[in-house]
This record gives C-alpha cells, sequence and structure tokens, in this order.
C-alpha cells in the first residue's frame, strides 16, 4: 500500500461501503504508526467523506440520535490490523521464497494495532463497529480455470483472458467458488488477528454470535457495557429475532451462556447476560412461527434457549421473568409453553446446567 | 294375476312390453296413478327437483281418469326413454302414494319394484275395458279418459309457496335482480340507484295479458334490472310497496323473492313462451307476462345530474400526491360504531416520538406497517391494527383506501363508491380527510416499510416532505489479492522495542 489515501480508497471505503478490497503488502509497524498519526492530525479530513457517510448510515440504524463518527486512531488501526490479516491470506506468500520467518513480525504488528482499550463508552463501541460492520459479509472469489491440457487457480484475482480464449476448442471449465471471511482467514495468525478484531469491537463481536470461528463469548468485558446500554441492547436483540437468523443466532447465544458458566466471569456478568437472555427470549416467542429444533442445526441449544429462563428460575427468580411483562397475558402464555418445550428437550442435563449457573450465582 | 318377470326372459303376455339393455320388462310408455291431483303436482315437484322435465314434456299427458265404479283418478303418461328414467318416475311417484305402470298403447303393467327387480307380467292375457287398462297385483282395472290437464296452466295455476328466511339474499344471489317499480316512484328509484352506483338497465312495460288471477294490477310498470345491488338497499325496497323484487330463473322469468314455485320452473323453460317475459309474484299471487322482446337502457342515461365541467378539470388538475381535492365534503362525528383502524396520520412534530417508537419495538410488532412522510404529516398504514402506534390521528376505513378520522363521519353522506369516484380514488391510493386543511391523496407505491432503515435519517424535528430513508450501502466487501511478487516478506522489518523498564 503505497500511501494513506490510497488505503483509505482502496480498502477501508470498499470495506465499508462495498466492493473491491485491494490486498497488497503487508504494512509494517512504522508505515502503520504514519497512517496513524495523519488519521490523529486530521489530514485525511478531505479523503473520508464516503467512509463518514456510510459508517453514519450503519450507526444511524443504531440508535435514534446517532453520535458524529468521524475517522481516528483506532479506527485506523482496526483497519490496518484486518488488512495485515488478509495480506498474510495472501496466496503469493505460499511460495518458498516469500520468507515465512517473518510471518510471525506481521502478526505481532498486527495483533499490537489490534489491541486497543476496552471499549466501555458508547461513542467507542459505534466507532469500532462501524469500521467492521460489514466484515462478516466479506469474502474472497476463486476462479479456478481447467483446460485441455492443464490447470490453473486464481485466488481473489481474475484469470488473464488467455486462459479463457477459444472456450469450445481448447475445452475450458470455469469454477468460481466464494471463500468467506472466517475461512479466509482460517489459518493459526489469521484466527488470532480476527479475534482480536471482535475483541476490540464488543458490539460487532456480539451482533454476530452464530459465526463458526472464532467462536463467540460472553466473557467479554465489552458484551456488559453493551448491555447496561438499552438502546444498544435493543439492537442487538432486534437484529437477532430476525426470521433470517433467530435460527442461527439465537441458539449459538444460548450456548456461548452455558460456556460462560465454566468461564472466571463476575457474578453482575452473569446477572446481565442471563436477564439480556430472558428479555430476548420474550421478543423471539412473539414471532409468528417462533424457534423450534426441528428447523436448527444445534437442537440441544434451542432448548438451552427457551429453557434457560426455567433454570434461571430456580436459582435466581428475580432473572427469569422481565419487568413489564404481565403474568396473566397471551404473550406470557405463549412463552411460557415455549420455556416448557425447552426444557424437555433439555432432559436431565437441566439439573447440570442449573447447578453450574448456582455456583456461579451464589459460590 | 301377475307373475314375476325372470331373468333373461324375452316373451311376455301383456302387449306391448319388450326388455331393455338391462332385462327389465318396459314398453314405450310409462303410466302413474294418483288418487288426486296434489298427487300429481307433487309428484312434478319431486322429479322436477331431481332431475330436467324437458326431456318428458314432448310426451308428458296428465288425464283425468274414471273407472268402472266412477272413480276418479289421474294419470300421468310420460315416454319411457329407459328403465333409468322410469325407476326415478316410479321412486317419486311411489313417495306421493301413486303407483307405477309401464306399456306401450292401452295394457300397462306394474313397473319393477323391490320384489320383482326385473319387473312384471300378466299371467294371462286379458281384454279389460276402458282407455288404458292397468295390470296390477291384485287386478286389472280399466280407465276411461274424461279429459286431459294441460300442464303450462297447471303451472301457471299454482301459487307460490312462501319460504321463510328467503328474502334475505346472499351477494351472488345479488348480483342480478329484477324490479318492478309503479309509474308514480320510477324517478325516484332511477336516481336513488344511481346515486348508490348500482348498474341498472330499465324498460317501460306494459302486460301482454291479464293474469287469470290478477285483482287491479298496474297495467304497465318500470321494469328494472339491477347488477349487484346492496344488501341495505335491498333491504328498503323490500318494505317499499308497490315495489316487488324478483329473482330472475332465466332471462325471461322471474320469481319474487322470499318465495317458491312448487315446480322446479328451471326444469321445465320451453313451457314459456320465446320473447316474452313471465314474473312471478307470490304476494299478489298473479303471474305477470310481459310481451317481448324488453329493450333495456342504461338507467344513467335516464338521471338528471348537475355535474359541471369546470370541477371535473379541477379534480383532473389535483394529480399531485399531495395537493387538495376540492370536494365540498365536511367531517361530522359519527353515531355509527367505530370502524377498523388501519393507520394514523402523525404530525410532524411528533416524528422523533416516532422513530423512538420505532427503535423500540421489535420488528415482528412493526411487520406489515407502511410509512409515507409528507407535508401533511407522517401516514403509517397497516393491514390490521394500528393501535400499537399511540401517536396522531388515527384513521379508520370507509372504504378501501379511504381513510378518515376514528369515530366521524363525512356530511352530506354519499355512497363509499360515489365518494370514490368522485374524488378520482382508486385502487393504488390512499385518501386521507384530516381534521384541518382538507382532504388529500398519496400514491400506495410511495409508502415503504416502517423500520429503522425508513426513519434513520430523520434527525430534526421539523419534517421536510422528503424520503428519510438512508442509502445505506448494500455492496459486500471482497477480496482482491494484487501481485507481490515472490519477495512479498523481504524486508519486513521488526516493530520496535517498547523501551526497556529499569
Amino acid at each position: 500500500m503505497k500511501d494513506v489515501t490510497a488505503f483509505l480508497t482502496d480498502f477501508v471505503t470498499p470495506l465499508l461501503t462495498g466492493g473491491e478490497l485491494r490486498i497488497g503488502r503487508a504494512i509494517d509497524a512504522m508505515r502503520a504508526k504514519q497512517f496513524a498519526d495523519a488519521a490523529e492530525s486530521g489530514a485525511l479530513a478531505g479523503d473520508t467523506a464516503d467512509i463518514d457517510a456510510a459508517r453514519a448510515a450503519v450507526v444511524a440504524q443504531i440508535v435514534v440520535r446517532p453520535p458524529t463518527l468521524e475517522l481516528g486512531v483506532d479506527e485506523m488501526r482496526l483497519c490496518i490490523a484486518l488488512y495485515n490479516a488478509l495480506a498474510l491470506a495472501h496466496p503469493d506468500l505460499e511460495g518458498w521464497t516469500t520468507r515465512s520467518g517473518k510471518r510471525p513480525l506481521v502478526l505481532e504488528v498486527s495483533l499490537a494495532l489490534a489491541q486497543l482499550p476496552l471499549a466501555l463508552t458508547r461513542p467507542a463501541l459505534l466507532a469500532r463497529h462501524t469500521m467492521l460492520a460489514r466484515l462478516h459479509a466479506a469474502h474472497r472469489q476463486d476462479v479456478r480455470v481447467q483446460w485441455w491440457t492443464g490447470h490453473a487457480e486464481f485466488k481473489g484475482r481474475k484469470p488473464p483472458p488467455r486462459l479463457t480464449a477459444w472456450g469450445g476448442l481448447r475445452r475450458v471449465r470455469v469454477e468460481n467458488e466464494t471463500v468467506p471471511l472466517a475461512e479466509l482467514l482460517g489459518f493459526e495468525e489469521g484466527q488470532r488477528l480476527l479475534a482480536a478484531l471482535y475483541e476490540a469491537s464488543p458490539l460487532t463481536d456480539i451482533l454476530v454470535p452464530e459465526r463458526s470461528a472464532p467462536g463467540f463469548s460472553w466473557a467479554s468485558a465489552g458484551v456488559v457495557a453493551i448491555l447496561r446500554d438499552a438502546e444498544l441492547a435493543r439492537f442487538v436483540a432486534h437484529s437477532w429475532i430476525t426470521p433470517e437468523r433467530a435460527q442461527a443466532a439465537l441458539p449459538a447465544a444460548a450456548a456461548a451462556w452455558e460456556r460462560m458458566l465454566s468461564q472466571a466471569v463476575d457474578i453482575p456478568h452473569v446477572r446481565a447476560v442471563t436477564a439480556f437472555l430472558t428479555h430476548v427470549g420474550v421478543l423471539a416467542s412473539l414471532a409468528e412461527a417462533p424457534l423450534a429444533a426441528e428447523h436448527a442445526r444445534d437442537a440441544a441449544s434451542v432448548g438451552l434457549f427457551w429453557a434457560l429462563p426455567e433454570l434461571a428460575a430456580r436459582v435466581a427468580p428475580e432473572l427469569a421473568w422481565p419487568p413489564g411483562l404481565e403474568r396473566t397475558s397471551t404473550h406470557a402464555g405463549r412463552w411460557g409453553a415455549l420455556r416448557m418445550r425447552g426444557l424437555s428437550m433439555l432432559g436431565p442435563s437441566a439439573d447440570k446446567v442449573t447447578a453450574m449457573l448456582g455456583t456461579r450465582l451464589n459460590p | 294375476m301377475l307373475e314375476r318377470v325372470a331373468q333373461g326372459q324375452t316373451r311376455f303376455n301383456t302387449p306391448g312390453i319388450s326388455v331393455d339393455g338391462r332385462g327389465v320388462a318396459l314398453g314405450r310408455l310409462g303410466a302413474l296413478l294418483f288418487p288426486s291431483l296434489d298427487g300429481v303436482v307433487g309428484w312434478l315437484r319431486l322429479y322436477s327437483a331431481e332431475a330436467g322435465l324437458e326431456d318428458l314434456l314432448a310426451e308428458l299427458a296428465i288425464l283425468r281418469v274414471r273407472d268402472r265404479l266412477k272413480g276418479r283418478a289421474f294419470l300421468v303418461l310420460l315416454p319411457a326413454a329407459s328403465s333409468y328414467v322410469m325407476d326415478r318416475a316410479a321412486r317419486c311417484a311411489r313417495l306421493w302414494g301413486g303407483a307405477a305402470f309401464t306399456g306401450t298403447t292401452k295394457h300397462f303393467v306394474r313397473y319393477r319394484d323391490d320384489r320383482s327387480p326385473y319387473g312384471w307380467d300378466v299371467a294371462q292375457a286379458v281384454l279389460g275395458e276402458g282407455d288404458h287398462v292397468l295390470h296390477g297385483e291384485d287386478g286389472s282395472q280399466g280407465y276411461a279418459t274424461e279429459g286431459t290437464i294441460d300442464l303450462r296452466s297447471l303451472v301457471f295455476r299454482l301459487s307460490l309457496q312462501r319460504v321463510p328466511g328467503a328474502e334475505r339474499l346472499d351477494a351472488e344471489a345479488r348480483a342480478s335482480l329484477i324490479l318492478t317499480v309503479p309509474p308514480g316512484l320510477a324517478k325516484g328509484i332511477i336516481r336513488y340507484l344511481w346515486k348508490n352506483r348500482v348498474v341498472t338497465q330499465v324498460a317501460n312495460v306494459t302486460l301482454a295479458q291479464r293474469s287469470e288471477f290478477a285483482s287491479g294490477a298496474p297495467d304497465g310498470y318500470l321494469f328494472a334490472r339491477v347488477t349487484d345491488l346492496p344488501e341495505r338497499i335491498l333491504e328498503g325496497f323490500r318494505g317499499t310497496p308497490g315495489l316487488t323484487i324478483y329473482r330472475p330463473i332465466s332471462d325471461s322469468l322471474g320469481i319474487e323473492i322470499g318465495y317458491r314455485h312448487p315446480i322446479e320452473l328451471s326444469s321445465c323453460l320451453s313451457l314459456f313462451e320465446a320473447g316474452k317475459v313471465y314474473l312471478f309474484s307470490g304476494q299478489r299471487d298473479t303471474v305477470d307476462i310481459i310481451a317481448g322482446p324488453v329493450e333495456l337502457v342504461d338507467a344513467s342515461h335516464l338521471t338528471q345530474i348537475g355535474l359541471h365541467p369546470e370541477a371535473i378539470g379541477e379534480r383532473r388538475g389535483a394529480a399531485s400526491p399531495t395537493q387538495n381535492v376540492d370536494i365540498p365534503l365536511k367531517l361530522a362525528p359519527s353515531m355509527q360504531p367505530p370502524g377498523r383502524v388501519i393507520g394514523t396520520l402523525i404530525d410532524g412534530k411528533d416524528a422523533m416520538r416516532l422513530k423512538q417508537l420505532v427503535y423500540l419495538l421489535p420488528p415482528s410488532m412493526l411487520r406489515g406497517h407502511r410509512v409515507v412522510v409528507t407535508e401533511r404529516g407522517i401516514l403509517v398504514v397497516a393491514g390490521q391494527n394500528v393501535d400499537l402506534i399511540p401517536l396522531g390521528t388515527l384513521l379508520a376505513e370507509l372504504t378501501p383506501g379511504l381513510l378518515l378520522p376514528l369515530g366521524m363521519d363525512l356530511v352530506p353522506r354519499v355512497a363509499p363508491d360515489v365518494l370514490a369516484s368522485a374524488l378520482g380514488h382508486g385502487p393504488g391510493r390512499f385518501t386521507v380527510f384530516p381534521h384541518e386543511g382538507g382532504p388529500f391523496h398519496v400514491a400506495e407505491s410511495s409508502l415503504q416499510p416502517l423500520e429503522r432503515r425508513t426513519l434513520a435519517a430523520l434527525n430534526a424535528p421539523a419534517v421536510a416532505p422528503a424520503d428519510l430513508s438512508l442509502d445505506v450501502p448494500l455492496g459486500e466487501p471482497r477480496v482482491v489479492n494484487d501481485a507481490v511478487g515472490a519477495f512479498a516478506l523481504w524486508g519486513f522489518p521488526a516493530p520496535p522495542k517498547p523501551p526497556a523498564e529499569k
């Protein structure tokens, strides 16, 4: 990447608005510092109009009164870290001449860039999330070309026209494959960098609990900051319970809750997450076709999601019933039936999870 | 004496009897013997309800006969086209206390029954007296013909039967009706029907002949054929003296609603002369025969309407989505029960409240709601009740797409269809009558789903008449690898070491 302006044009802007993320050589620490200094000094103000507009569009859908966002040091560092992660996945680095011994250096620089102070305020949470809001949608298009005497693979590149010319005569076959980000960064360094990015942006982290890797965890400190901000928590809940995502997001969130019970988190943290999932359960029960085990990949987690308030009621009843919901209402009746169904799906493991929750809340 | 016909039997003692395809003994004619005329009418009623009489009418004859002891009876002769026809005729006759016989000219033998499935035959030939000899199980009886009864005159002489509740017609039955209107009411009725957008065709008719039972019936009236008559108008017409409503059986035949003819007339339409219209009235107990052909004209050509071309011109000019429609109507509190609330008109200054509400409620509760922002306010419309949005003026639906404030009505009261027509209202448009500022309309296509995205750009309390949805880019980031060469990581510097702590 030649300079910071090219970096903004070729990487940051398409990361936010969609388009081609141009990946070249990894950015070293010195240039990363130059980029970050440029962002901090305000020298990039004239080049970030598209970026600012795209971020404003994202944040406007999250909160009623969106804060003004400008490209700062933290956001620039996150973008460079992501760029370097993708640079490590560059196919040209697979050759023996690339000096793979330098890869740990790139990883070290990138991890340092992604290591940011905890985002505990609404502006910080929103600012970081807006940079990575479309992270889960990023992908790479690989093309495999076969012809009568050979074949070639082009990862994130277009095959030259000479290879696809005279398709009939040369019996050319072109196969396209879309590689999602999780798979693209499936190598060890990529996974560590991706985890660091999610840790730096808790809102991005919590919005995609169903991702395959790195796994979602409730243990992050930033998660509690989101749950304590009613508007952000509401956005998270609403995006989870959309019909397109509920089948995957809700069981994944419940499974992560169970994992949290065996992690070192404090009691208020467990209480906040449990109360939040209870609230989400009520909202999800209002759907026309509430989540059912038949359509989910993880039937046990579906049962856990519905049964979670029942388990919480045995240990801390105040967490098992959201304020404002009348016990005699039809909504409560429907939710109660789903809770019972979830409990029956859990079977004997319900007692085990209840014991774990009891240990966490009453050590 | 009779004997049972055996299976495969081909020779019979009764003249004119042969077997049909099923092996049943059958003559060319069937004869049904009834002790009274009630039986004949009952048989006609039963048979016409089950099957058409048209096939039988050509040779159907109803005879008044006497036996040797001068006892009177009625004999119905019908063509026995097949044993299936005779089976149905015999079954209907037995239900009314009649007996079924079959034969060809004079001798008729008992038709088959449960005891002898292939029919009956006489044990030995009997001469018999009279015009028709009926051979029964208990003997043979000759009957002399006294006279014939014309089926057509029988049909006209029968009184209609009152059917309780039949005057309440469903939409399908109201699709086409016939009215006879006394001359004094004609103009008013035509105007009333036109105002209510009822498609009406009318003709002035004179009666070809008075019904045999008519007493003081009018010599002429307005004959009107109406399409899709609303139920409330039908209710009103039923109580109007002199006005009779008929249910058309065919183009030339109508029966007063609430009554039925003992015989199913649709099964014997050939009894009625073509080119004439027959109206059976149950209340007056008459049959009006209108000399045809009846030339109908559209009633709208007969109305006296004061429409001004300038007003139409103004309406046509009101194509702008938020321009007022200049119709002198005003809102007044309604005494009617409140209608279904399907929309709300929210003032611009409440826009932020609406936005907060949209961000607060889960998407599942907002599903089906649509919104459009105009300079007159924010219109939210839903397929079902919108009472979950406690903002603005709740709007109830007068007719599809025509929205009034809840609890209000328009005066002067005009039929919704007429009002919609006058406003230029139609499918794909919402016309709103707010409390202040006159009506306005918006195209249905301008409404967007009510969700965060729609109101995301709403920031200032003042609402401008603009699209408030943000143009959020929807493209996906796609990784494209530039060539970095075979020595990409050569020279990658190590990160600077942090200063060592002393």
